[in-house]
């Protein structure tokens, strides 16, 4: 078993290291093109204590605004779905709100929200959008697909309403619930870049498209590159999560 | 038959109420504070300002939807290719895998900058966009269809002798289909974000340079009036998706 | 071996092991069964005690541990890769997004042949689906779908027919009738045929012979031979005879089963 593990290890390692020995050859080489550089010129972005200052703040400030989104979005998706398990004859109408919430792309609700909300505030908004449909739409399908046999269950006991949502369907969920926060994480994160594209004064979305625009490529990849490692670990963090709620309350 | 009326009046209320609220806010509260037309545009007034300028709409509108149902397809199309060859070839797991582990959790929207300083801003650049976002989704619903094929369908090939090829198309594709349709659904709702997001960066033509433009020249309501478009024809490319989806899933069951 | 050599299907020490976890579990050990041309074999057993598992290896779907197969002169691989095995699944297995038709074409479509579409609405009328062609696998009866199963089975005029519990999940009124009409149609084709059930009263219709397996590990328990006069209606089943047969057989399963309780205990 150890050994098994041992060779999966090696694989994945020996995977990465290919991957970065080839990032690294294409972007010495130039084969994907000057805007696509080697690994060690994108660390040249870092070389400076006034380079890693203005990354050290932007991440600060993204990771601020996401995690604020996150928590608001999970708090309104979890009120929601729970509301509209116990009020059903409101569910349609959220249900079409939060789908209504998923279609529209995020980059739509950017214009009205510079103007209600202001530039520093819509990157946090368009977070708490963009977390919001993943872990409703998983909470609330959790919460409505409770096996019969619980339901049974109840029904024979003669558990009351409020107990039965409370012991049987809403533990059921749980799991169903932190698959949705794992992929809800990665969405505030996306949120918030794009907000910050809206005018925002500080962030990575902000170093971003400046260095788009400046064309600083190490610096742009750097900022790129940071985003999507924020994402992953909070999704590895709330995948730890999911493995240990699953293990408690599946079976 | 008075009642038979209220539920038929009643019915889309049901699912409306919702959207009717967010604009009576919207509505209340660009009125209440007294907010002139140009910082916060009441709903009637973008309405009115949608109808009044349409001819500058519409061609925008179609380049965005072009954009993004050409990339869409593209993508979803190369993904189903990918599944299969993989599938073919035995070697889907790994790569499966880990693009079902991207597909979750990176957000593919911070490489947009990157790729259009690759490839220029051209549509070229935009349909690859789009069509990157497509990809993913298709490439690991295909793969894992085809990797869950169920058991007694093989056995029936096998059975009567089929070949790779012949239960690639008689069992394989079919059962895959559903999941390709399942991806495009998925993707409907990416796919706009992802062309509105690549104008609007680097002011190619289309809804989302509109924000640019209209920012730049303090006109709301014009933003607000492309946002509104945008997001009325992403809600119908996403329902034309669920429906798709339900029917094939009609056809396949 | 002579015996075998001739024979249209030979199975000879078959045995099948499976992974239970960290230990290892016999399915079936040292089965032998020898088909002649045009014979029509039913097996009985308790539930679970490898039938499927027999049929499965006999149609290559299962490589055995030991023993080996042979259909003619051919291996079940090379059977199958002729297109010449018919099966019925015990879950008919039909493809839902097919029609009636198109399923029981499906074998010419698998074997990369044409589609003799007059032979595939033949056979739906001899199963009784004739009036059935375009409808799809969810709008019929459990019945029905076991008809076309059956009906695919035989699309491509197999050397061996292999039945697994064809009638497994029918009503008795249902099963009565079926069984009737599987009779008339096996005699118009005269196939070789194994059929699979944990009916003794169908094993005993159908066959010329009858065997009873044991569980634990899945081996062979008893046989008969079936000396009644074809058709088996209702004045053959009704018959003394017959009667007196399946309760024979009923008695060996019953032994077959209590053997297998008793062998399957641990300690
Ligand atoms: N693929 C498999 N893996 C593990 N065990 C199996 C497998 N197929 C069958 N078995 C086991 O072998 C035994 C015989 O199964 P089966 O042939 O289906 O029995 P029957 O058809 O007589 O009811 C059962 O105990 C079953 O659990
Ligand atoms: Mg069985």
């Amino acid at each position: 078993m150890a050994r098994v593990l041992e060779q999966g290890w090696l694989r994945s390692l020996l995977g990465f290291a290919l991957f970065f020995i080839l990032w690294e050859t294409a972007g010495r080489t130039g084969a994907l093109g000057a805007s696509f550089p080697s690994l060690s010129e994108i660390a040249t972005a870092f070389d400076t204590p006034v380079k890693r200052g203005l990354f050290t703040r932007s991440m600060a400030v993204t990771v601020h605004s996401s995690l604020i989104a996150f928590a608001v979005g999970a708090a309104i998706a979890v009120g929601l779905a729970l509301i509209s398990a116990v009020l059903p004859s409101l569910e349609n109408g959220i249900d079409s709100l939060a789908s209504g919430i998923y279609a529209i792309p995020a980059i739509a609700f950017g214009p009205i929200l510079i103007l209600i909300a202001g530039p520093e505030t819509t990157p946090i908004v368009l977070g708490v959008l963009s977390a919001f449909f993943p872990i409703y739409g998983a909470f609330v399908s959790g919460l409505r697909f409770t096996p019969s046999a619980y339901l049974d269950l109840s029904g024979a006991l003669g558990a009351s309403r409020a107990r039965a949502f409370l012991l049987l369907k809403v533990p059921h969920a749980m799991p169903a619930l932190i698959d949705g926060l794992r992929l809800g994480a990665p969405g505030a994160i996306l949120g918030v870049v794009l907000g910050e594209w809206f005018g925002a004064p500080r962030g990575l979305g902000v170093v971003i498209v400046g260095s788009m625009q400046n064309v600083r490529i190490p610096q742009l990849w750097a900022a790129a590159l940071l985003v999507v490692a924020c994402s992953l670990i909070a999704y590895f963090a709330l995948s730890a999560l999911h493995r240990l709620c699953v293990r408690r309350f599946a079976w | 038959m008075v009642t038979r009326a209220l539920a038929l009046v009643m019915a889309p209320l049901e699912r409306l109420w919702a959207l009717a609220a967010v604009m009576l806010v919207w509505h209340v509260y660009a009125v209440i504070q007294g907010f002139n037309r140009i910082v916060l545009p009441t709903p009637l007034s973008v309405l009115a300002n949608i109808v009044e300028e349409w001819p500058l709409y519409a061609p925008k509108l179609a380049l965005t939807m072009t954009v993004a149902i050409a990339g869409l397809i593209l993508g979803a199309a190369l993904g189903a290719l990918g599944a299969i060859a993989a599938w073919i070839s035995r070697i889907a797991s790994a790569f499966v895998a880990t693009s079902a582990l991207v597909v979750r959790s990176v957000p593919f929207v911070v490489f947009i900058p990157i790729l259009s300083r690759m490839m220029g801003y051209n549509v070229t650049m935009e349909i690859t966009i789009v069509a990157l976002l497509s990809f993913f989704p298709s490439f690991v619903l295909v793969s894992s269809g085809l990797s869950a094929l169920p058991p007694s369908a093989l056995d029936v090939s096998r059975a009567f002798g089929a070949t790779t090829i012949k239960r690639l198309i008689y069992i394989a594709l079919p059962i895959s289909l559903t999941n390709l349709v399942a991806a495009l659904r998925l993707s409907a709702a990416r796919v706009v974000l992802g062309a509105m997001v690549a104008e609007f960066l680097t002011g190619l033509d289309g809804l989302g340079s509109v924000f640019l433009l209209a920012r730049a020249d303090l006109e709301s309501e014009r933003a607000l009036g492309a946002a509104v478009i945008a997001a009325a024809a992403a809600l119908i490319l996403v329902q034309v998706g669920e429906a798709l989806e339900r029917w094939m899933n009609r056809r396949m069951t | 071996m002579s015996a075998a050599s001739s024979a249209a299907l030979a199975v000879e020490g078959i045995s099948k092991s499976f992974r239970l976890g960290r230990e290892s579990f016999q399915a079936l050990r040292g089965i032998d069964l020898a088909l002649a041309a045009g014979e029509f074999v039913s097996v009985v057993g308790p539930s679970g005690c490898g039938k499927s598992t027999l049929l499965r290896i006999i149609a290559g779907l299962e490589t055995p541990d030991a023993g080996r197969v042979t259909i003619g002169s051919s291996t079940p691989a090379e059977t199958t890769a002729a297109h010449r095995l018919g099966i019925a699944f015990q879950d008919h297995a039909l493809l839902p997004w097919l029609s009636v038709a198109e399923n029981i074409a499906l074998p010419y479509r698998l074997a990369g042949m044409t589609v003799d579409q007059a032979r595939v609405q033949e056979l739906a009328r001899l199963v009784g689906l004739g009036d059935f062609l375009r409808a799809r696998p969810r709008q019929l009866s459990g019945g029905m779908r076991q008809r076309v199963s059956i009906a695919r089975a035989m699309v491509l005029k197999p050397v061996v027919l292999l039945l697994d519990e064809p009638f497994g999940a029918l009503d008795l009124v249902t099963r009565r009738h079926l069984n009737l009409e599987m009779q008339r149609i096996w005699g118009e084709l005269g196939t070789t045929a194994l059929l699979i059930t944990h009916s003794v009263d169908e094993a005993v219709q159908f066959g010329n012979r009858v065997f009873v397996m044991a569980a634990r590990p899945g081996r062979m328990h008893a046989e008969f031979a079936v000396k009644l006069p074809r058709p088996r209606d209702r004045r053959v089943t009704a018959s003394p005879e017959f009667v007196a047969l399946v309760q024979k057989v009923a008695a060996a399963l019953d032994d077959a089963t209590a053997a297998s309780t008793a062998s399957g205990m641990p300690g």
